[in-house]
């Protein structure tokens, strides 16, 4: 066998074509990581750099409330979101993949909303919500309730109201990922189970779920990462009010950067945020090997 | 229910079917309202779109808010400057991502897993960190005010989602097709080119459209990096409605709402035949 | 497909290289940046400055950027932070201090030392002395003038009820008649669906009615929070019972996306500041004009403040800088602004006493109102550590006038809070 010289092997090409990344990676991920966490340890006003150890992580962890109702209001945010949405995404899934007549057209007008930028979502709903006139309201009233929530301007009722805004988008890509998954399902599977005599509750529970939870899991870790994140709604709806019920972590953290100078201090809570994250996907990775079926080797 | 030519047969109509039509419509009906609305109040004056009960065909339209809203800031300006950014920085992302995807799904390297990984960890850092020391990155490239901070990174891997989808695609593109390739004396690149990158069609258009939609709302970005008016985006041109408008007239906000939403919608009408296309062909290929 | 890529590809370079092309910049001009927000009203007046400077000064372009206001802090931010900023910006009074004792700005004085033409006594003192941080001046005063309450006259008149100016001139228009008119000005309909109110305020007013009723928020010098007083306590209980007791106001919630406008006629008096008569100009359907905040109980005290146009400590072109601050509070470029755009005050004494200033052909007509609450005016304390203890106030003031905190609890948990924070080192 001639002897491979290395731009022959494999391995080697490997590496070219992950190169661009790599480029990338280093040059605004990892430098600038570096950079932060270096910051995190410092008290930088974007004028003045002060080294101050560990007193950004001590205030955070000791002295300021609004670490911990910012943490509060995204963990109770990401608790009901994502596994809301995935249900929702998961049972609109099952529905558009029956064979009924304009199935794309559904599919398109659900998918549709998640297609709206962020932006105008945000001005849209703000509308939605409002208590006067917003249709949301209205519809309640005409259901016969008399006084429904104030929503946006009521502190209890705030976040639920970005927990609903968040349902908007099942229809989008998460939806997308289970119907894959669903016309990945060989028939063979159901027409076996059809000979055993099972229900369709059954098939769902012993067919379809256990070949879904590979794509169960991919939305699942990506849902929470993504809500842990939620910012752009908050800040151009409610501005983290009405009394920061509606502070969300990052919302936070941003001000604290570019509000109130505190670089630092913001770069201390971007790695705590971080570790957070870290911290809950690695769980979920771990926990994951317990109920997440592979058919085939794919990882 | 499949017959054994594996031709969809029309299911007889019965209760079950009824259920998911009632269901479909009615979930559709609620999802869309939103939008109806917003259409129907971007048609209507300031006054009239807080009428109650809600006018959801307005009595008297107003179709000048289009015309208004599209000239009373420059917004043929921002909707060119927009598409620009979009269209180079969806192009390097698409590129890029199938090119480093292909690295991780079709290579053995040493370092394979752990390089993996760090594509996924940096999914988990928020923006916010490394926004700063990236721009001043830039800063010292003397590049704010133009369109490449936008741009440029799409090209330096795509994003950790793109090559994470596309990986996991590119697993399920049977090797063989690979190797009879080799025989016959193709490149790596050129096992790239007409082999994966052909077979992946439809998951180019889903990274495609992902791209295409986070771009063109992007609001972070080009309000760090934009400065002359001229070059301002759609996504802050929003918020300068909003700002100027959105308290004083809603209907104008609106209709300038569905300039911003309209392009998504049409690109993905367009696609959505592909995407669909591919959907299917993938569950048949199963 | 492939020539469709081709074609939009083309197409996506033609567009990038004519955005990416240089302006012409005309051969042997200096160009200075200057930036600044506002509603299309007033940009176009400071176009029409612009354009006059350059026309009285054929060397120098200016190039006007327009930012969102919302956004306007973080940008700015970030390019005084970059070294990009602007040569010429406008801040608002309260980023003011903030900024200055960060270095950011360049210090005036010497220019205006060695240049005749701009003398301090042609301005009102506060004007000046807003513009000044630790014995140093940095920024001329625009966009000056106070809060004032806007009512509509044609629904005082159908009301019946007698104009607020006249009872002002009178030596009245006190709180009780303000309330009064407030309760008769707001109606509702049969399902008790509120349709007009009365008057509308926000948070920024508490400062109004906490100082006419004797109290204060925080000391003079801004270092301590004294709001846990018997009188400031009333004034904030006065203001919550406006929504909860009276029903004047609307509530957070009836107010939400600015339902109740000044311009939809829906509602008869609207306390805000200057800028916004350009903007109700526009107003067809109904009179308005201006008038005084009412008379409490220890006296007639409104809010003045303006912004700071500031020159960029590391601008490459200091004198062209100059040449147009000094331009824009000359006297005949606020002649351009308060005459033509009619916002407010002149920070030039002259020009304040112009007659073209104080007779207007369009609304507002009372313009004595503007020059008489400078008399009876007061500065808002702001220093520093403005932006620091304002969201613990903002918070506490949203809870009250949603009902959930008594105005008792809220003046004493915001006093403690707000001088945990104004004692604590800045970090």
């Amino acid at each position: 066998m001639r002897r491979l010289r290395f731009w022959h092997r494999p391995a080697f090409w490997g590496f070219v074509f992950i190169a661009p990344w790599i480029v990338g990676y280093l040059c605004f991920t990892v430098g600038p990581m570096m950079g932060s966490l270096l910051l995190s340890f410092c008290q930088y006003d974007l004028a003045n750099l002060k080294f101050a150890g560990l007193s950004n992580y001590e205030r955070l962890f000791t002295n300021d409330p609004l670490f911990w109702k910012s943490l509060w209001n995204t963990a109770t945010y990401t608790l009901f979101a994502v596994p809301l949405g995935l249900t929702g995404s998961l049972m609109l899934a099952v529905f558009l993949n029956q064979k009924v007549r304009g199935l794309a057209l559904y599919r398109t007008l659900y998918y549709i909303p998640s297609l709206v930028p962020a932006v105008a979502t945000a001005l849209l709903w703000n509308y939605v919500f409002n208590a006067n006139f917003g249709i949301l309201n209205n519809s309640l009233r005409s259901a016969g309730m008399s006084n429904p929530p104030q929503w946006l301007q009521d502190p209890n009722w705030a976040l639920p109201a970005f927990v609903i805004m968040s349902l908007w988008g099942i229809g989008g890509g998460r939806m997308i990922i289970f119907l894959a998954g669903l016309q990945g399902i060989p028939d063979s599977y159901y027409e076996a189970a059809d000979i055993d005599g099972a229900g369709p509750l059954s098939k769902f529970r012993h067919i379809t779920l256990p070949m879904l939870t590979p794509m169960i899991f991919f939305n699942m870790v990506l849902g929470i990462i993504g809500s842990f994140q939620v910012f752009t709604a908050a800040y151009i709806m409610t501005g983290g009010g009405p009394a920061n019920a509606t502070l969300f972590y990052v919302l936070y953290l941003f001000r604290q950067a570019f509000e109130e100078f505190r670089m630092g201090y913001a770069s201390a809570m971007a790695w705590v945020l971080f570790v957070i994250l870290l911290v809950c996907t690695g769980i979920q990775f771990w926990q994951a090997k317990k109920w997440v079926y592979y058919e085939g080797e794919v990882k | 229910m499949k017959d054994a030519e594996g031709d969809i047969q029309t299911e007889r109509f019965g209760l079950k079917t009824a259920l998911v039509y009632l269901v479909l419509t009615a979930g559709a009906v609620l999802f869309c309202i939103p939008l109806f609305w917003c259409v129907s109040a971007a048609f209507k004056d300031a006054q009239s779109v807080f009428r109650l009960p809600i006018e959801w065909i307005p009595r008297q339209w107003h179709p000048e808010n289009f015309r208004e809203a599209w000239t009373v800031l420059p917004f043929p300006v921002f909707v060119i400057n927009t598409l620009i950014v979009t269209f180079f920085a969806v192009v390097g992302q698409v590129l890029s991502a199938s090119l480093v995807a292909y690295g991780f799904a079709r290579f053995n390297f040493p370092g394979r897993k752990v390089l993996f990984m760090l594509v996924l960890s940096s999914m988990l850092l928020p923006a916010q960190v490394t926004m700063i020391p990236v721009f001043i990155i830039w800063q010292k490239f003397g590049m704010i005010d133009t369109f490449a901070p936008l741009t440029i990174p799409a090209y330096l891997g795509g994003g950790a989602f793109t090559i994470f989808l596309l990986r996991q695609f590119y697993l399920t593109i049977p090797r063989e097709l690979d190797e009879a390739a080799m025989i016959d004396g193709c490149s790596y690149f050129g096992i790239w080119r007409h082999i994966i990158l052909p077979l992946s069609r439809p998951a180019l258009i889903t990274v495609l459209l992902f791209s295409f939609m986070a771009n063109w709302d992007d609001f972070m970005g080009p309000l760090i990096y934009l400065h002359s008016q001229d070059k301002l985006t759609v996504s802050i041109g929003l918020r300068l409605f909003q700002d100027q408008y959105g308290q004083t007239n809603l209907p104008l906000l609106m209709a300038a709402s569905l300039l911003h939403i309209a392009p998504v919608v049409i690109i993905f009408l367009i696609g959505q035949r592909y995407f669909i296309k591919g959907i299917v062909m993938t569950g048949l290929k199963g | 497909m492939k020539w469709v890529l081709g074609i939009l590809f083309a197409a996506a370079v033609a567009m990038l290289v004519w955005r990416s092309m240089p302006e012409p910049e005309a051969v042997g001009k200096t160009t200075i940046r200057y930036m600044a927000w506002g509603n299309p009203e007033q940009l176009a007046a400071e176009m029409e400055l612009v354009a006059e400077f350059e026309r009285r000064n054929p060397h120098i372009r200016v190039k006007l950027t327009l930012v969102p206001g919302s956004a306007y802090y973080q940008k700015l931010q970030i390019m005084l932070a970059s070294g990009t900023a602007p040569d010429v910006f406008r801040c608002d009074r309260y980023q003011f201090p903030a900024y200055a004792h960060r270095g950011y700005f360049m210090p005036l004085t010497e220019f205006i030392a060695n240049d005749p033409e701009f003398r301090t006594e042609d301005y009102f003192e506060n004007t000046i002395r807003e513009g000044s941080y630790n014995g140093q001046f940095y920024g001329p005063n625009v966009l000056f003038g106070s809060r004032v309450i806007y009512y509509n006259k044609t629904a005082f008149e159908e009301a019946g009820l007698e104009d607020p100016y006249v009872q002002y001139k009178r030596g009245e228009w006190t709180l009780e008649q303000f309330l009064e008119a407030s309760e008769k000005l707001t109606k509702f309909d049969e399902r008790g669906v509120p349709t007009h109110f009365g008057v509308v305020i926000n948070v920024l007013d508490a400062w109004t009615f906490i100082w006419g009723f004797g109290g204060d928020i925080l000391t003079p010098d801004g270092s301590r929070c004294v709001v846990d007083s018997p009188q400031a306590v009333e004034a904030l209980q006065f203001m919550q019972d406006l929504i909860h007791k009276y029903h004047v106001t609307p509530s957070a919630a009836e107010g939400a996306m600015n339902a109740f406008t000044f311009e939809s006629g829906r509602v008869a008096m609207l306390f805000n500041w200057a800028g916004q008569a350009p903007i109700y100009r526009t107003i067809r359907d109904f009179q308005w004009d201006v008038v005084p905040v009412p008379a409490c109980r220890a006296g007639r005290i409104s809010m003045i403040k303006g912004n700071q146009l500031l020159m960029y400590y590391r601008t490459e072109h200091p004198r062209e800088a100059w040449e147009f601050m000094k331009f824009y509070v000359s006297r005949d470029g606020e002649k351009i602004l308060c005459t033509r755009l009619r916002r407010g005050m002149p920070t030039r004494k002259d020009v304040a006493s112009m007659p073209e200033y104080l007779q207007s052909t369009q609304p507002p007509f009372h313009n004595d109102v503007w020059v008489d609450q400078y008399k009876f005016g007061r500065e808002l304390p702001i220093t520093d550590r403005w932006a620091h203890w304002q969201r613990e106030w903002n918070t506490r003031f949203e809870l009250m006038m949603l009902g959930r905190e008594s105005a008792a609890d809220m003046a004493r948990t915001a006093q403690a809070n707000i001088n945990a924070t104004l004692a604590e080192e800045p970090f």
